[in-house]
């Protein structure tokens, strides 16, 4: 048959050809979090030697844990699987799939100083269907035809109740790490439009997001070469040399270069020669929010039962129950904010953020008293993580296309990977790092 | 959806037009060469490298015919037919099936018997050459169970058209009960499954198409009665 007619069995043999990488000298990997751990995993399965350089003292970046808190680990940072069509959903399919949980419990809205469940939201008539309104607009938003004006500009054209921009502001703003006014329509609308891997969210339940690429990747994690902060980049003709900031030198055929867009913002390594000016643009318009999680532990629940977020704080836009679902006796309360408002608590002792938390839980809940209940706090501001100095990025205005610049390889020794270089529409998540990760290995060996 | 039903009132038309008629039954197999969606199912099993059940290709598929042929000339006949395949693709876990039924109408022309009043032989080889409309039926179910994209039922449906040439052999030992046997090649151009890049990977980017040109080549066998008048 294949004498009669080769073109029509052509496919057979094209599978062996991905098993041959094609790179014979060292990949230098920058960033030991999910892109870089993922991409390490990946090169060193098709026989690549690889040097993961990381500048904390951890592995992880923005995945990260906290064990001593509660009697399950404590998601500093990514806690959710967005979507079950994912790199990280099979990842925990494969090495936890008694752990995953389906989002739990339902949302409440603070509308117009009063807590309200979801039917409220949906029915009210008090709204005028203000609540329907607003999540059909987050729906459409991939459709969306118009100059390219802020989200807050944008929700200014319905009629919709004052009271629901602070939930507007919860559910996609802050959701994608910024405010209602830092969010370009035109950004936004390329994200939605290309974002595939799901709308359901799942969590896990009795072990760390980070225990996934343990059980998974050992080998790459075993590699990494802790405290090696990266400054300076420089490509001569024999290949790379990556230098430290306590200047150790690495020679590499290669380099992968995952750190958040926040560090290539504030040059905290030099390239030489420069990057072009292009990517320079793209780096410069991704922008990147300060962005905070407080964890609030409590002796007793005072919220409904079936609570799984609170939305529409004034100080935080999203509580959440981190202990729903779990297997614990622990009563945690997330919450997370990102922009302006995160930016006020950055130098806030810890004490003082809990009595504004708890002031604010208190308003939300004026029949109980939280303030009696709570008995800690723990506090992860990513914009005082020096090698982190931000949340993650969002669809910032002008940013529209520039993904695909600032993801393409620099000539065939810079590779670029990370959220923030992700072109499918899954920015600010973990399973995007892992496929601009997947993406930058496949451009590496062509 | 045109296609098939003028194809269908082809078909029955044919039948009571013509007088020297047979049906047949086909049991066969066909390689399928997809390579749009086997790059898709490569780039899954790529990106998922620590996963130790690989999803293989599409690639074998067993199908089934059930025909009619009636003379149109000397030596040259009219063949409609049905035919049904099933491509899988399935790890202990994950799942695609593709289902895919023809409509197709095709010409037999025996050479030997070209423009020749009667048939002197009883082993009979023909050129078969086909149109056929079809209806694409993809399922893809992945270890976790999902068969949806965003909580939406994934059930794509396509209506791919078919080129198909074949050699055939017909055995005709007595005057009703006969036998054939078919090498065939099928070509289906820009035949595609509607959001399979998305069902799989997640993912429209991570690989180029979800369309491509399908081409199979297959053996088929079956078994032909001669219809008396």
């Amino acid at each position: 048959m294949y004498y009669v007619a080769p073109w029509f069995l052509e496919a057979c043999a094209k599978a062996e050809a991905d098993d041959v990488s094609g790179i014979d000298g060292t990949v230098c990997i920058i960033g030991a979090g999910a892109a870089g751990i993922y991409a390490a995993a990946y090169l060193m399965n098709r026989g690549v030697d690889v040097l993961i350089l990381e500048a904390a003292s951890r592995t992880g970046g923005r995945i990260c844990s906290q064990d001593s808190f509660a009697d399950f680990p404590v998601e500093l940072g990514a806690e959710e699987i967005h979507g079950r069509r994912s790199l990280l959903y099979d990842l925990a399919l494969t090495f936890a799939q008694a752990d995953i949980l389906p989002e739990p419990g339902e949302n409440y809205y603070w509308i117009n100083n009063v807590l309200r469940d979801d039917y409220y939201f949906k029915h009210s008539e008090v709204l005028q269907g203000g609540g329907q309104t607003l999540l059909q607009i987050a729906e459409s938003l991939a459709a969306y035809e118009g100059p390219d004006i802020s989200l807050q500009e944008y929700l200014q054209n319905f009629p919709i109740d004052p009271a629901l921009t602070e939930i507007a502001n919860a559910l996609i703003a802050n959701e994608y790490g910024t405010q209602l006014d830092r969010i370009s329509m035109h950004a936004l609308r390329e994200a939605e439009q290309r974002y595939a891997s799901g709308i359901d969210g799942y969590f896990l339940k009795n072990r760390s997001m980070w225990s996934l690429f343990e059980s998974a990747f050992p080998e790459a994690i075993a590699k990494v070469k802790l405290n090696e902060p990266v400054s300076d980049i420089r490509i001569n003709d024999s290949g790379l040399v990556v230098k430290t900031i306590y200047d150790a030198e690495y020679l590499a055929q290669k380099v992968l270069i995952t750190v958040p867009i926040s560090i290539l913002q504030q040059s905290f390594i030099s390239f030489n020669p420069p990057l072009p000016q292009a990517k320079q643009d793209a780096i410069a318009a991704i922008k990147m929010d300060v962005g905070s999680k407080f964890i609030l532990r409590f002796s007793a629940p005072f919220w409904e039962e079936n609570t799984g977020s609170i939305l529409g704080g004034l100080r935080i836009p999203e509580y959440w129950v981190s202990s729903a679902g779990k297997t614990s006796t622990t009563n945690l309360l997330t919450a997370f904010v990102m922009g302006d408002r995160a930016a006020y608590f950055q130098g806030m002792a810890d004490a003082q953020i809990q009595a504004e938390l708890l002031d604010e839980l208190g308003s939300l809940f004026p029949t109980q008293n939280p303030s009696e209940l709570c008995t800690g706090i723990l506090v992860q501001r990513w914009a005082d993580e020096p090698f982190i100095r931000g949340a993650y990025s969002y669809p910032s205005p002008g940013s529209t296309g520039m993904r695909e610049i600032l993801s393409e390889a620099v000539g065939d020794r810079m590779y670029f990977a990370g959220e923030a270089c992700n072109v499918n529409g899954h920015i600010a998540t973990v399973h995007g790092a892992m496929e601009s990760a997947y993406l930058a290995c496949k451009s590496m060996m062509k | 959806m045109m296609r098939p039903i003028f194809l269908v009132c082809l078909f029955l038309l044919h039948m009571g037009l013509n007088a020297q008629k047979y049906t047949d039954v086909g049991v066969g197999f066909s390689r399928l060469n997809a390579s749009a969606w086997n790059e898709t199912i490569r780039t899954y099993n790529d990106s998922r490298f620590w996963q130790e059940n690989k999803l293989p290709e599409l690639k074998n598929a067993f199908n089934y015919r059930i025909g009619y042929s009636g003379v149109a000339g000397k030596g040259l006949f009219l063949s409609p037919s049905v035919q049904y395949s099933k491509f899988t693709s399935q790890t202990p876990a994950d799942k695609i099936n593709l289902h895919w039924v023809e409509l197709e109408l095709a010409c037999d022309i025996f050479p030997l018997e070209f423009g020749m009043d009667s048939v002197h032989y009883r082993l009979r080889p023909f050129l078969r050459l086909g149109y056929a409309g079809s209806m694409l039926l993809t399922r893809v179910t992945l270890a976790d169970g999902a068969a949806g994209i965003d909580g939406e039922p994934y059930v794509p449906y396509n209506w791919p058209y078919i080129f198909h040439a074949a050699l055939g052999l017909r055995y005709q030992p007595g005057s009703v009960l006969g036998f054939f046997l078919l090498f065939d090649a099928r070509f289906a151009p820009n035949a595609k499954i509607n959001d399979f890049r998305t069902a799989l990977l997640g993912s429209t980017y991570l690989n180029s198409s979800d369309q491509n040109n399908v081409r199979m080549l297959g053996i088929q066998s079956g078994i032909t009665f001669r219809i008396k008048n």
